[in-house]
């Protein structure tokens, strides 16, 4: 590996799209990067560039052993450990990650739903369509486990350095007139949080993995064998 | 899955989605819009990329999740875009078809769908080996580096580390740390396209 790639942006740019991709803007700092972001074709390219890089840092090194030695904290967790032998050999089913990923997506699809319905977010007085969003996100969990959804193939089988953009017409520019979604330094006291169905369905699957995890209680999986 | 196995990636919690939610959507939002020219269609992403958070996100190390909650967006914003070309096409052939009565129904039959659901369950199970195959090139990548990069990296991204503590820890500036991570990223984008290339 001798050569380095040329890419088009100062060091400067490049620093800054990492400073804010990690999170290492302050507030007013990162608002206005997002600003200029707005406005420029140049930078919103670096940071896409950018972002690809490091998320693909993020899932190797999220999903595996650090590549060297170095005593890394994370390189002491448990999933670096060999685990015993019996359990190294997956069934034949967990062979295939894409039976498993449906079975696990279907298998959660359900306990969410019930989880939704049992939430103890809910109050009985949340607008119907709170509710009717929560439910639709635990059911669109069932069609994912049938294959997949085509929204996640398309960055989970993404080849490097294929450009999901490359067959795509461009969009009409953004105005100078076309207000962003949002602005500020800061997120003001009224301002919306996530949405409500999120959260109500974020909060169902937590409380039934709880409840799993409590032997005995309803939906328990079993013995930990 | 073996309840043991710890194959299944951490689940992000609620109060992460939340916070994210709150740093990033004004200017996730904002980059989406930007790349599809349309509020409307920007909040439908925005609101796709979350649930995608939600489901997946916990598959990333925590330092990498706002770079990937834009990975996401992107290609959210380009198969938006794609399926709003793809709704425009169906919409002139119908218009053309209408036209000419001698034409079929445009309706598939259900072979046709069966064959669509055999062929999405097959791109799933080759996507999910295409997408461990792709983790692997990084670590490798990731392996290559000088060990001077390798070091901020797995410090920055496996440890979570921000740029001065990393500075703090090597006992080096700041900037040498920031240049040491450009440095890195700028190689790895050079060996991940040199893959890419001899995998064509």
């Amino acid at each position: 590996m001798s050569s380095v790639i040329d890419w088009p942006y100062d060091d400067a740019m490049i620093d800054r799209c990492c400073l804010y991709l990690l999170g290492e803007l302050s507030p007013a700092e990162a608002a206005e990067f997002e600003q200029q972001l707005a406005a420029s074709d140049e930078l919103r390219s670096c940071l896409a560039e950018q972002a690809e890089l490091l998320a693909e840092l993020g899932m190797a090194l999220a999903t595996g052993p650090f590549p060297q030695s170095q005593p890394l904290r994370q390189a002491s967790s448990p999933r670096t450990e060999s685990p015993p032998n019996h359990e190294r050999r997956p069934a034949p089913w967990i062979l295939r990650p894409g039976a498993m990923a449906a079975a696990l997506a279907l298998a959660a699809s359900l306990l969410i739903w019930v989880g939704v319905q049992r939430s103890p977010e809910l109050t009985g007085n949340e607008p119907a369509e709170t509710l009717q969003l929560a439910q639709a996100w635990a059911a669109e969990r069932s069609q994912a486990g049938r294959g997949e959804s085509e929204v996640h193939e398309s960055w989970t089988a993404s080849q490097w350095p294929s450009d999901p953009w490359e067959d795509v017409e461009s969009p009409e520019p953004v105005t100078s007139g076309s207000e962003p979604l949002a602005s500020g330094t800061e997120p003001a006291a009224d301002e919306p949080g996530p949405p409500q169905w999120l959260i109500i369905a974020v909060q169902a699957m937590e409380a039934e993995e709880s409840e799993e995890r409590v032997p005995g209680s309803e939906g328990s999986q079993g013995s930990d064998e | 899955m073996h309840p043991d196995s710890g194959e299944e990636p951490p689940r992000i919690s609620a109060e992460e989605v939340e916070r994210l939610y709150e740093e990033l959507a004004a200017g996730l939002g904002g980059f989406l819009q930007s790349l599809l020219g349309s509020e409307a269609d920007a909040a439908d992403c925005l609101q796709n990329c979350f649930t995608l958070l939600v489901q997946r996100g916990g598959e990333c190390a925590p330092a990498a999740r706002r770079a990937w909650l834009y990975q996401v967006a992107r290609n959210q914003a380009a198969l938006a875009q794609r399926r709003a070309a793809i709704h425009r096409r169906a919409l002139q052939r119908a218009e053309l078809e209408q036209g000419s009565p001698d034409r079929g129904s445009p309706d598939r039959g259900p072979s046709d769908r069966g064959r669509s659901e055999a062929g999405s369950a097959e791109a799933g199970v080759l996507g999910a080996m295409l997408a461990e195959e792709r983790r692997e090139e990084v670590r490798l990548a990731i392996r290559s580096l000088p060990d001077a990069q390798r070091q901020v990296v797995e410090l920055r991204i496996g440890e979570n580390l921000t740029f001065q503590e990393i500075a703090n820890r090597l006992e080096i500036p700041l900037g040498t740390a920031l240049g040491r991570m450009r440095g890195a990223l700028k190689r790895l984008a050079q060996v991940l396209q040199e893959e890419g290339a001899r995998g064509e």
